[in-house]
């Protein structure tokens, strides 16, 4: 495949056909990750402007199969426990398909409510793991049904402060070190709370500028491989700092473009890859996708670098932040 | 011969799909099986067996091992006597530590392995016998368990050193270490059970870690971590007492920030690291010592773009203009960011020389 141009149909395609790959031991293997993958799927879709490719109502049929009515939160497939990832799922995937009103949301709330830990960290279920990104999913879960009011804000940025570092970024917990994911579902969650003065923005630009690699990739921390998910965290912290003009666009449009999958074979193809020459997943596909927007690639839709949703939905839900992507270019 | 081999092709395909569907249909009957255990709440034996099983396929299955600990709290322990239940959880650290050999960025895994730790209980026993040695607190089986921890995950970070799972699980050893035993009171054979590190020891494992490969920033985030803890320390005591100005003149008055910088003058991790050092310490004498040692580094490498940066953040603004000019040529991509500092230094001079009129 020429690696010159988004080959969008034969994402479409391989998407679709992701969820028909049950004679794959990978498909079974990855049960745990299907609501997320759903998302990751659908958003991808929405990115390259086709977001009916899937059935919108098996989708949903499948989202409240994924309940736990014991917990009351969203397990990530029937019969698995409810855990603060696949509900964020659940919830992102159930606005973008315009079904919000299928949840049941004061279960919801209390169910998030009551993974935060003492010292303002989230638990990501039962068993008590923290790590900050379980703080961005009960913050935007929060935020996306409009419940905001019931976190307990002073102690939620308190925990994220203390998971700041002496190079401007974050960890995933207290100590930790910094790495581009955890960055952004830091300043993600201080830019819905509208505190991004907790950030000294100079100084993290500057770490995230220099995720930069001469191939245009962008690695998660100093001296590391270039990766195409770090498109999207490196790039939605930019857009939300607004220094996304920080990375050099076309390098990096060149090198996402070129880890999309070749089709050597015509039983596979399609979908982007961690780095060229690796096989395709969807997590690849749609954090390559939602950079590829943010740097303004032509023909793509708006994202939202904050919630990781489509920019127009954010904005009709009254919860756009102020940040800024590169603007759309024309072919 | 091109047809034949795609015959063949086809044939090893086929082969292989049989055998993969094989292992589907029983990877799926056992899934199958577990799920069913654990939705009518069979806390037996058998279904711990059987979540070894799965879980030993796939350690993924994040809900397999919440069930796992539901059997060992409803089913296993409420009928286990101390040693057994530590018989148990000791079983449980093996299982898990083949699992993170082959796993060893599996968030699950390490996540069980601190709630087995966090289980081992406090031996009712205090006969010799029942503990290996002399008659003890009984908290010596914890202070085993957590022992072996640290020695476990300092041995997976030789095999990654760069493994954030592993950093941050020594992280939280070290700081769960039980209490080191009553002095005077020690084992009568086998390892001191004293763990718990001291700034100085914790900071002597950054420096192995950084002199074995001066690109481990994992070690040089560490080693800030250090400072700030032996700051605060610092505050209370140390600078009470007397003896030190602050810990972080230290690093600064040896040379080894600046030898790693001279090491590889392209590896970004000693550079951030001294930006940050240096902005702990704005003594004049200081600042200019290492405006030295870094010009004289760009006199023998004058491409090199972070001797530049360094310089940028650290000159007087005359020299700053020059040095985003260079920087912009040698490193293009991040033009856009010189561009602007650039830019805000315009602004902040014109509004310097605004005020300046404005007051005279
Ligand atoms: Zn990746």
């Amino acid at each position: 495949m020429g690696s010159k141009e988004l080959a969008t149909l034969v994402h479409v395609s391989y998407i679709q056909s992701l969820g028909k790959a049950t004679d794959d031991l990978a498909y079974h293997l990855t049960a745990h990750l299907r609501l997320n993958a759903i998302y990751w799927g659908l958003m991808a879709l929405c990115v390259m402007k086709h977001k009916d490719a899937l059935d919108r109502g098996e989708m949903i049929e499948f989202v409240m199969s994924c309940w736990d009515d014991e917990a009351g939160g969203f397990g990530a497939h029937p019969d698995h426990d409810a855990h603060i990832v696949p509900t964020l799922s659940a919830i992102q995937i159930l606005h973008i398909l315009d079904a919000p009103d299928q949840v049941d949301v004061p279960r919801i709330v209390s169910y998030v409510i009551s993974l935060q830990n003492s010292s303002g960290s989230f638990s990501g279920d039962q068993f008590g793991e923290t790590d900050t990104r379980f703080t961005y999913c009960a913050v935007s879960i929060l935020s996306l049904l409009g419940k905001l009011d019931t976190l307990d804000e002073q102690k939620t940025i308190g925990y994220l402060r203390k998971c700041r570092n002496f190079d401007g970024g974050f960890g995933n917990t207290e100590g930790a070190e910094s790495h581009a994911a955890q960055v952004f579902v830091c300043v993600a969650t201080l830019a819905i709370l509208d505190r991004l003065d907790e950030v000294d923005q100079d100084m993290l630009g500057w770490w995230l500028a220099e995720r930069q690699l001469p191939n245009g990739g962008l690695n998660g921390r100093p001296e590391k491989l270039e990766d195409v998910c770090y498109s999207f965290w490196v790039l939605s912290s930019l857009s939300i700092l607004k220094r996304v003009h920080w990375i050099d666009a076309n390098s990096l449009i060149s090198f996402i473009l070129s880890a999309q999958e070749s089709m050597a074979s015509d039983l596979e193809g399609g979908g982007i890859a961690d780095r060229p020459g690796d096989t395709a997943d969807v997590f690849h596909t749609v954090f390559g996708a939602a950079g590829l927007s943010l740097l303004g690639y032509p023909d793509l839709d708006d994202l939202d670098p904050v919630y990781c949703m489509p920019s127009r939905l954010i904005e009709s839900l009254g919860l756009k932040k102020d940040w800024v992507a590169l603007g759309r270019r024309t072919l | 011969m091109a047809y034949v081999g795609q015959r063949a092709n086809a044939r090893n395909y086929r082969e292989r799909k049989e055998k993969e569907l094989a292992k589907i249909k029983s990877y799926n009957a056992l899934s199958d099986r577990v799920l069913a255990k654990k939705h009518f709440g069979d806390y037996s034996i058998e279904a711990l067996d059987l979540t070894t099983d799965l879980l030993a396929i796939n350690p993924e299955f994040y809900t397999i091992w919440n069930y796992r600990r539901h059997i060992f709290l409803n089913g296993v322990f409420p009928k286990s006597n101390p040693a057994e239940i530590h018989a148990r959880l000791k079983d449980d650290l093996e299982f898990t530590l083949r699992a993170l050999k082959q796993h060893p960025k599996v968030y699950w895994i390490w996540n069980h392995r601190r709630w087995c730790l966090e289980h081992i209980p406090v031996a009712h026993d205090a006969r010799p016998e029942a503990q290996g040695g002399a008659e003890r607190d009984g908290l010596d089986w914890q202070r085993q368990s957590w022992a072996r921890e640290l020695f476990v995950v300092e041995k997976m970070m030789d095999a990654d050193p760069r493994n954030f799972h592993a950093w941050n699980y020594r992280r939280y050893v070290l700081a769960s270490l039980p209490p080191d035993p009553p002095s005077g009171d020690s084992p009568s054979s086998g390892p001191s059970l004293a763990l718990h590190r001291t700034p100085a020891s914790e900071l002597a494992f950054t420096t192995k870690k950084i002199e074995a490969n001066f690109s481990n920033f994992s070690a040089w985030h560490q080693r800030s971590k250090v400072y700030a803890a032996t700051g605060q320390m610092a505050d209370a005591s140390i600078r009470d007492a007397g003896q030190l100005n602050s810990p972080l003149f230290l690093d600064l008055n040896s040379s080894f920030v600046n030898q790693a910088m001279y090491t590889d003058p392209n590896d970004q991790s000693a550079w951030i690291y001294h930006r940050w050092l240096i902005s702990q310490n704005p003594d004049p004498a200081v600042i200019h010592r290492e405006i030295q040692i870094i010009q004289d580094l760009l006199a023998e490498e004058p491409d090199s773009k972070w001797c530049l940066e360094s310089l940028e953040d650290g000159s007087v603004k005359t020299e700053v203009t020059k040095i985003l000019q260079r920087l912009i040529d040698i490193d293009p991509k991040r033009k856009e960011r010189y561009h602007d500092l650039g830019l805000e230094l315009a602004t902040a001079t014109t509004a310097t020389t605004t005020n300046q009129h404005l007051s005279t």
